[in-house]
This record gives C-alpha cells, sequence and structure tokens, in this order.
C-alpha cells in the first residue's frame, strides 16, 4: 500500500479532543436541541439523551475511531481495510450521505453570518418585523450564494493547512468562544423578568413524559444529529491520532461535550422566550430557522440590550457552524487524499465541489430543505452501516485488539451496545418513515416534482436508492483507488 | 422541584464532562 506523505498528526490529545469537539457541537445544539428537548418533556428528555449517548452515540463513534486509526484512510478507504474490499461501497454510501449535508450545511453557515452582521450593524431594533427581514433573505438567491462561497473559501483555507496547523489552531480558538458565548447568553437570560416561568417549564419532571414513546425517539435522534455519530468525521479525526490514542475516553468527552453545548443553549434560549415572547409555545414549535431567525431575533430586538445578545447568539451559531463545516470538508478532502491526491489539491477539490453542488441549495429554499430531509435521515443509514461493519468484525475482537488495551474506560458493556444498534435504527428510522408517510397521505411515495413533493417518503427512498445503485457500481473501481493511507 | 432537576442534569451533563477532561488531563499523552 502506496503511502501519503503530506499527512500529518494532531499536535496532542487536546488538539485531537477540541478538534472533535468544535465537529459535534453545530448549529443543532443552538437552535434544534433548546426546542426539541423543551417541547418533549425536558427533564425527561434529559434523561432519554444522556441513554441515548450511551446507546447510540459512544459505541458508533468508538467504532469510528478504530477504522481511522487502524486503516489511516477516510471512510472509503477504510471500509475497504477493515471489511474487506467488498465493502467499499458502504463507506462511499457514507460518504455520499455525508457530502449530501455538506453542500447546503455551508448556505446555513452563510445565514448565520448574515445575522451577525445584522447584529453587530445594530438593526434589531423595537418594532422590527423579523419574518419579512427572513422572508426578504431567504427569497435572495444571490446573497446566500455569496455568503456560501466566502464560507466554502474560509473553509478551504483552514483545510489546506492540515490539521494541526488549520483544524486544529482554528478550533483552540472557535470551541472555546463557542462555550464563552453561551454561558454568557445563559447568565443573561436568567436575570431576564420571567425567566423563571422558563426554567419552570423546562425542568418540570412529568412522569407522562418518561413513559412517552416520542421522548426517547426525538432524543434518539437528536443524539445521531448532534453528536455527529455515524457521520464518519470522528473516524476521519481518528486517522490523525497516536496509536495509543484512548478512543473511549474521546468519545465520551465529545459526547458531553456536545450535550453541555445544548444545555447551556436551552439555559439561553428557553428563559428568554417564556420571559419575552407572548407565546412561548408558538416559538418552541417554529422550526430551526424560525426559532433563531423570527422568534429570537424578534426577543433580541425588544430586550434591553439586546443587540449585545444578539451579538453573543449569532457569533456562537458561526464559530459552531464552521467548526462542524470545516469537518466535513476535512472528510471529503482525505477521501481523495487516500486516491493519492495532494492536501493542496485535494482542498480544492471537495472545495470546488462543494461550491457547485451546494449553489442549488443557495438559490432555492425548497431544494435546501428536500436535502436536509434526505441527507438528514440517511445518517440514520449511515450510522447503521458503521454498527453492521463493526459486527462484521466482531465487536468483541474488535474490543479486545483495538479500544481495550489503549483505554481508561474499560467497561466493555459501553461498547457492545453497538450489537443492539440494527434495533435502534429500526425503531427511529420506522418512525420517521411513518410520519412522513402521514405528511402526504396518498403521495407518500412521489417524489418529483421536489417543490411539492420535499419531504416524502419518495424523495428519500428514491435519492438513497441512487446513491446506493452507484456506489455498489462502482464499487471495485473505487477500492482500487483507495491505496494511500496516512504515513504515520 | 423544578431546581432539583435542573441540579440533577447539571451534575450529570457538565459533571460528566468535567469528568472525561480530568481523566484527559491526567493521562499521559498518548505515544507510539
Amino acid at each position: 500500500m502506496a503511502k501519503n506523505l503530506e499527512g500529518n498528526m494532531w499536535s496532542s490529545r487536546w488538539g485531537l479532543i477540541i478538534a472533535s469537539i468544535g465537529m459535534a457541537v453545530g448549529t443543532g445544539n443552538i437552535w434544534r436541541f433548546p426546542r426539541v428537548s423543551a417541547a418533549n418533556g425536558g427533564a425527561a428528555f434529559f434523561f432519554a439523551y444522556v441513554l441515548a449517548l450511551f446507546l447510540w452515540a459512544i459505541p458508533l463513534m468508538a467504532a469510528e475511531g478504530v477504522w481511522g486509526k487502524v486503516s489511516r484512510m477516510g471512510i472509503i478507504g477504510s471500509f475497504k481495510y477493515m471489511c474487506g474490499r467488498g465493502w467499499t461501497w458502504a463507506g462511499a454510501l457514507m460518504a455520499v450521505i455525508v457530502l449530501g449535508i455538506v453542500f447546503y450545511y455551508g448556505v446555513v453557515v452563510g445565514w448565520c453570518m448574515q445575522y451577525l452582521g445584522y447584529a453587530v450593524m445594530g438593526i434589531f431594533k423595537p418594532g422590527l418585523d423579523t419574518e419579512a427581514l427572513w422572508k426578504a433573505f431567504a427569497a435572495n438567491g444571490m446573497q446566500q450564494s455569496l455568503l456560501f462561497a466566502l464560507v466554502v473559501a474560509i473553509c478551504m483555507f483552514i483545510t489546506s493547512k492540515g490539521v494541526a496547523g488549520g483544524l486544529e489552531k482554528a478550533c483552540k480558538f472557535m470551541v472555546p468562544g463557542i462555550f464563552i458565548l453561551l454561558v454568557f447568553l445563559a447568565i443573561r437570560a436568567a436575570f431576564l423578568p420571567g425567566a423563571v416561568k422558563g426554567y419552570e417549564f423546562y425542568f418540570t419532571a412529568r412522569p407522562a413524559d418518561f413513559l412517552n414513546p416520542r421522548t426517547y425517539l426525538e432524543a434518539f435522534t437528536q443524539v445521531a444529529w448532534s453528536t455527529g455519530a455515524g457521520w464518519g468525521l470522528f473516524l476521519t479525526y481518528f486517522v490523525y491520532v497516536k496509536k495509543s490514542e484512548d478512543i473511549m475516553l474521546a468519545a465520551t468527552t465529545t459526547c458531553f461535550a456536545d450535550t453541555t453545548a445544548g444545555f447551556l443553549a436551552g439555559l439561553c434560549v428557553i428563559p428568554t422566550i417564556f420571559a419575552y415572547s407572548p407565546d412561548p409555545m408558538a416559538a418552541v414549535k417554529s422550526g430551526n430557522t424560525g426559532l433563531a431567525f423570527i422568534h429570537m431575533t424578534k426577543l433580541f430586538s425588544e430586550i434591553p440590550g439586546g443587540t449585545v445578545m444578539a451579538i453573543a447568539f449569532f457569533l456562537a451559531l458561526v464559530l459552531a457552524a464552521l467548526s462542524s463545516e470545516i469537518a466535513m470538508i476535512e472528510m471529503g478532502a482525505r477521501i481523495l487524499e487516500d486516491a493519492g491526491w495532494s492536501r493542496k489539491k485535494a482542498t480544492w477539490g471537495i472545495g470546488i465541489t462543494t461550491l457547485l453542488l451546494g449553489l442549488p441549495s443557495a438559490m432555492n429554499m425548497t431544494f435546501l430543505d428536500n436535502q436536509d430531509w434526505v441527507w438528514g435521515i440517511g445518517l440514520l443509514l449511515a450510522g447503521l452501516l458503521m454498527g453492521l461493519g463493526a459486527m462484521k468484525i466482531g465487536v468483541r475482537k474488535i474490543w479486545e485488539e483495538h479500544i481495550e488495551p489503549y483505554t481508561q474506560m474499560k467497561h466493555y458493556w459501553m461498547f457492545s451496545a453497538i450489537r443492539f444498534f440494527p434495533l435502534w435504527f429500526a425503531f427511529i428510522f420506522g418512525w420517521w418513515t411513518w410520519q412522513a408517510i402521514t405528511w402526504y397521505p396518498g403521495e407518500w411515495y412521489k417524489w418529483l416534482p421536489i417543490s411539492k413533493y420535499t419531504f416524502t417518503v419518495g424523495t428519500m427512498y428514491w435519492q438513497w436508492a441512487i446513491a446506493a445503485v452507484a456506489c455498489i457500481l462502482l464499487n471495485n473501481w473505487l477500492a482500487d483507488r483507495m491505496t494511500h493511507s496516512l504515513e504515520v | 422541584m423544578w431546581m432539583f432537576n435542573m441540579a440533577v442534569v447539571m451534575i450529570v451533563v457538565v459533571g460528566g464532562l468535567i469528568w472525561c477532561l480530568r481523566h484527559i488531563a491526567m493521562a499521559k499523552d498518548g505515544e507510539e
């Protein structure tokens, strides 16, 4: 196997940890976690969420860590190395799913940057029609495209510097920044008149919520989307670790840091909404963009000193989104490096591809929503492929050979839970499929035009099927090219 | 009651993170 001499490594264990936290903490922690946790039981949701960390995220991330550390290759090459040549397509399908997200997530980062700009310019003033502001911005495809191009350029610049010189340095600035801003926002929210109503709603434990299956389904879904487990990003970061790196400790730390970020965001968002919103539940149920860009923006325009809060809130969103986007760009660049490309060429290759394939999402919000639906749910499938790969090799074998000798957390049950992954997948994926069928009674299988059937089961299955068939057909071609592992 | 629940969530979530970070700090950096 040829060796890629241009790779580098994390400068220290802390470099890996901080970059992994940056990868996991994204916009979902700030604008999705608070509203989903509040709408689905509050205290009960936290219980279900921690359960999901141990049953879903930690074992899956541990398997990813093994894939990266042992093979020294990205998603596609590591599947070939670990599971055999015939499994290359599985890594490729995971890569397609995550790249499907990279292409539109850069547009979302651009939205956050625009709203940070609005906050800095001080346009959030009493009486501002925030819904009209958002609709005008959402309809301006050109403005979104320019912001998207700026985001891709920033990510390319950081990624081109390598993991230690680029990703690690950037995350050492961004990740502490996210937590400092969230702590500031949580403290500020605590002093708002009426904030206690928010805490009461958020942390009151209702027995019915603990018994409600929806609490667990929402918690598992949030864990799947928020922690980055099964995305192949943790896998990619573990290509650059030392052989003796503690996979279980890194995975657990990343998961708890991710949960802490969501918890802090909840302490900011929920009390603020209950203190100032005339209809708090409408805000909680208004969707990600509705919450951040319409409701929170409205509240910031009315709260005394709200401009400072708005700057902190949107800066936290920008930093969280960027630190996740660079992880996804790095994932793509690593695959190209495995095919023998230099880091510079790989960065340009993935950057230009992202720019071209992300433009439709920047120009058309409906297309973005469709891609978010298709590849967001696709992440559950990516996790399943990872879990099946681990079972193919042998869960006990992986633990004894690659995890246990190097970890302080010698608790086999924490990893062996990956055996149950197909069961969790069946429950959660089945639940999402059933929900989508009820959204389009009698038409759930249709997928064209996308503008009409944006969130159907049909659009999801068809796009997955096209991707899966392409990956299976290209299996041998891809396997022949994944030959340049990282030199360590 | 909500204050008690909030404290429990904080201890589990933030405490879990601190526990992990403490163990990373105590451990020697990985060596080949």
